[in-house]
């Protein structure tokens, strides 16, 4: 390779995400604390902006799967990453769980996480109502932590534009962000369907319209990611992020490997010693054979032109086509994929992101199958109540009529906070779980994952399943 | 009349609404399914009493075709259960699609 030696104005920074999305997204979130210890130090001494390590699914798989204590693994990392900062995925008020915790929850998650060592938390909210992480701010604030406000990136039509998701909604999201103190913006493309010329006018407006750094997440997925790093890096994005090859590529992000190399000699040069990259993917390649079986093989093809062609992310067909098998219903795919656009239309165009991908989804396949809201789920339900946010787009009043019909939890969709619906719950979970959660961590664990999380404790503390509820 | 509730698709049970004996009126929530990672309730399509529950809560059974029955008071016009091979199926199957 050819030495420019030429000094960097605005090194492209990168944030490693190995650790995190890089099997969350190719290996069912299964990569062992152990298996990470061997190169942590090494990962240190990369020079990486920052290292996301824990959050997302993790903690669910760590406890569910693994056998490990979910707040040990920053912890037990911390002790051989010194330099680099740890980073955590925070779904706003669903924590890293799967519905609306109350605030105390919240409150006590975020403290305990800033304690065992996160210092970066990319917050967002799958609505993108921001309402849904004010509790998150103010005490990742009161900790004097880093706010990383987040935007989902979505789509009315294949490109940017169309009646939502215009450059200006972006602009005024981050705005609204800045507002709340972020101390760096980052636009999450979770399903992958940033185009690189859409990547380029993005980052070009945000960077006129925004004074903190810029950071772009995106996926492999539709195999545009690579390509929308470098327009991103063109467009002047502060930090992008990445997985060392092994853990890159599919369904996960691009490889740090190529975007290191291709900046080489550049203003944007990163600075990273390539060769130090490699080294270390040949460690995950040494542990590969532990995690191979969990690689989806079905298809030859590592991306999904199905995302290209109706914008609905990879993981949500593989649902829907399962869902579809079990109910001998396969041949009906097609008319799915249409009801998924109009049906995410009618709830007011949420991101396909959990949860609102799932409920869509499912929504789609009951409306196919039975008739348009014949058979509603309770989620969808909850959503047109407003119990998940405020939807992008208004939903008709018709229809909410219809949906909301004799709905159990109410008939108005309400306009507030949906967290202050919710009454506190640690109180009433410390009785419930009584001696079986020794500490604060065990009783936040089980307040997120109550069945999973008391068969995780009985094994740790040895506690006779019989004896419990005694 | 004796009529029986089908469940519309495979899943398990979430929860069960009513007990035996219970009176039901017409669209009343009787049980709710857990299918697709979602929460879909089954309601009656008509007025009557509760005969038999014939699924459990988290019911793992395969092939079971009929959620309860229940003595109808009213004449069941127009009610389809949806599919016509329908069964409770797999704990497995909903608890796998979750994992991911």
């Amino acid at each position: 390779m050819k030495d420019t030696k030429q000094i960097p104005v605005s090194p492209i920074k990168i944030q490693d995400n190995t650790f995190r999305d890089g099997h969350q997204s190719i290996y069912a979130t299964r990569m062992k604390t152990e298996d990470m210890i061997p190169i942590a130090e090494e990962m240190d001494n990369c020079g990486y902006w920052a290292m996301e390590v824990w959050g997302g699914a993790t903690f669910d798989t760590m406890h569910r799967f693994l056998d490990e204590d979910p707040w040990m693994r920053p912890r037990i990392l911390k002790k051989y990453i010194k330099k680099t900062p740890f980073s955590m995925l925070l779904r706003g008020q669903n924590l890293v769980g799967y519905r609306h915790y109350a605030d105390d929850v919240v409150r006590a998650f975020v403290d305990k996480s800033c304690e065992i060592g996160i210092d970066i938390f990319r917050c967002f909210d799958a609505l993108n109502d921001f309402r849904n992480i004010e509790t998150c701010v103010e005490r990742i604030k009161t900790n004097g932590k880093h706010f990383e406000g987040t935007v989902c990136y979505s789509l009315t039509e294949s490109r940017l534009g169309g009646e939502i998701y215009t450059l200006d909604f972006y602009v005024a999201k981050a705005k609204e962000l800045a507002g709340m103190g972020a101390d760096t913006i980052c636009i999450k493309d979770m399903a992958g369907l940033l185009s690189p010329y859409d990547a380029f006018d993005l980052f070009t407006a945000l960077k006129k319209a925004i004074k903190v750094p810029l950071h772009l997440h995106t996926h492999y997925t539709s195999g545009m990611g690579s390509m929308s790093y470098l327009k991103a890096v063109e467009a002047g994005v502060d930090i992008i992020d990445t997985c060392l090859a092994p853990f890159a590529l599919r369904t996960s992000m691009p490889a740090t490997e190529p975007i290191v190399a291709a900046l080489q000699g550049t203003d944007r040069d990163s600075g990273i010693d390539l060769s130090k990259l490699i080294k270390l993917s040949d460690h995950l390649e040494n542990i590969a054979p532990k995690y191979k079986h969990l690689l989806a093989d079905h298809k030859l093809s590592i991306i999904d032109t199905g995302v290209l062609a109706h914008q609905i992310p990879g993981g949500m067909i593989s649902n829907l086509t399962s869902q579809l098998k079990e109910m001998n219903a396969l041949n009906r795919i097609d008319e799915i994929y249409k009801e998924v656009v109009q049906t995410r239309k009618d709830m007011g165009y949420p991101p396909l992101v959990t949860p609102a991908s799932q409920i869509i989804g499912s929504q789609a396949v009951l409306n196919v199958l039975f008739g348009r809201y014949v058979r509603i789920s309770n989620q969808l339900k909850d959503l047109v109540l407003g119990l998940y946010g405020k939807t992008p787009a208004p939903i008709d009043k018709d229809l909410t009529k219809k949906i909301l019909k004799n709905y159990k939890r109410g008939q108005e969709p309400i306009t507030g906070r949906p967290a202050d619906y919710l009454p506190p719950e640690i109180e009433d979970a410390k009785k419930t779980i009584g001696n079986l959660a020794r500490n604060d961590e065990d009783l936040l664990g089980w307040i997120l994952f109550p069945q999973t999380m008391e068969k995780y404790l009985q094994k740790k503390y040895g506690v006779d399943t019989a004896a419990i509820g005694a | 009349m004796c009529m029986e509730i089908k469940a519309p698709m495979p899943g398990k049970i979430a929860s069960i609404s009513v007990s035996v004996g219970s009176q039901v009126k017409e669209e009343d929530e009787v049980i709710i399914m857990d299918a697709m990672k979602m929460e879909i309730p089954v309601y009656a399509p008509g007025s009557g009493i509760v005969k038999e529950i014939k699924v459990k809560w988290a019911s793992p059974s395969t092939k079971v075709s009929c959620l309860l029955s229940f003595i109808s008071a009213n004449k069941l016009e127009g009610y389809s259960s949806g599919l016509k091979e329908t069964y409770i199926d797999g704990i497995g199957a909903v608890e796998e699609a979750w994992k991911k």
